[in-house]
């Protein structure tokens, strides 16, 4: 018998956090949670990575890891693809740790451009050369809160959700990394 | 330090390259693997041994009923 998005009541789940709690008792639930949110949970980790198949591996794991942890997910009002992506990131980590590979930056010029005009110079030719060396030598929590707030253009919200910290505190923190940028330009 | 790899303006991929990385099937099939109750936890082992446990009682009970027949049959010949 195939299977219907209507609960034994035969009301569909209306909401997401509906779909989560059907999807901690019965699996299948789990298939419109995982449509939703694959492509945004796979670019966010593809961005990070240089290879497709790799990033693929770790999306399958990262929704592996999801559907494990389902029972202990508890709602506290943060969307559900904020804890979908802290899975995410500490498996990209994981990744890194793992296989000693250097870690890959994905970045447009116009991004570029942003982050220069952003620490408070002028866009061109040898300032970028002097953000790709500083971007080279970024490390962590650094780098990912350069990515999130100019590469992916983030709101201070939701990283800090992600990296689980205040909407303050990734201010602070990501003002103190452009500091630094600026410095090694 | 190992300096990281930057790449610069790679090409986009799009929802349908995106979508050609699926594979729930092999994600549920994994979460199956890793959810698995162990046999003990399982109910049909219970029931399993609770007919093993039966059948030997009754392999038992019948060979010790039969002894017992025996011997009052021996009983009955002697005292006839």
């Amino acid at each position: 018998m195939a299977f219907s998005l209507f609960n034994k009541k035969g009301k569909t789940p209306t909401s997401e956090k509906e779909l989560i709690d059907l999807a901690k008792k019965d699996n299948r639930y789990f298939t419109p949670i995982y449509k939703k949110y694959h492509e945004p949970i796979f670019r966010f980790v593809y961005q990070r990575l240089d290879s497709k198949d790799d990033a693929s591996d770790i999306t399958s794991q990262v929704f592996l890891k999801a559907l494990v942890n389902l029972k202990k997910y508890e709602h506290k009002g943060f969307p559900f693809s904020s804890w979908l992506y802290k899975i995410a990131l500490n498996e990209i980590n994981q990744f890194y740790r793992t296989q000693a590979k250097k870690r890959t930056v994905n970045v447009d010029e116009n991004q570029l451009k942003d982050v220069v005009e952003e620490v408070g110079e002028q866009y061109d030719e040898t300032n970028q050369q002097q953000l790709l060396k500083a971007l080279a030598v970024l490390e962590g929590e650094k780098l990912s809160l350069i990515e999130m707030r100019f590469f992916e253009k983030r709101a201070f919200k939701e990283m800090a959700q992600i990296l689980n910290i205040t909407e303050n505190n990734a201010k602070v923190k990501t003002y103190r990394v452009l500091d630094e940028l600026k410095k090694m330009m | 330090m190992t300096e990281n790899k930057i790449n610069i303006n790679r090409k986009k991929l799009s929802s349908q390259q995106v979508s050609e990385q699926e594979n729930l099937d092999g994600i549920l099939s994994k979460h199956q693997i890793l959810t698995k109750r162990p046999a003990y936890k399982q109910k049909r082992y219970y029931f399993l041994l609770f007919l093993i446990l039966l059948i030997a009682f009754l392999i038992y009970y019948t060979d010790k009923e039969g002894e017992k027949s025996n011997e009052e049959s021996t009983k009955i010949e002697q005292t006839n």
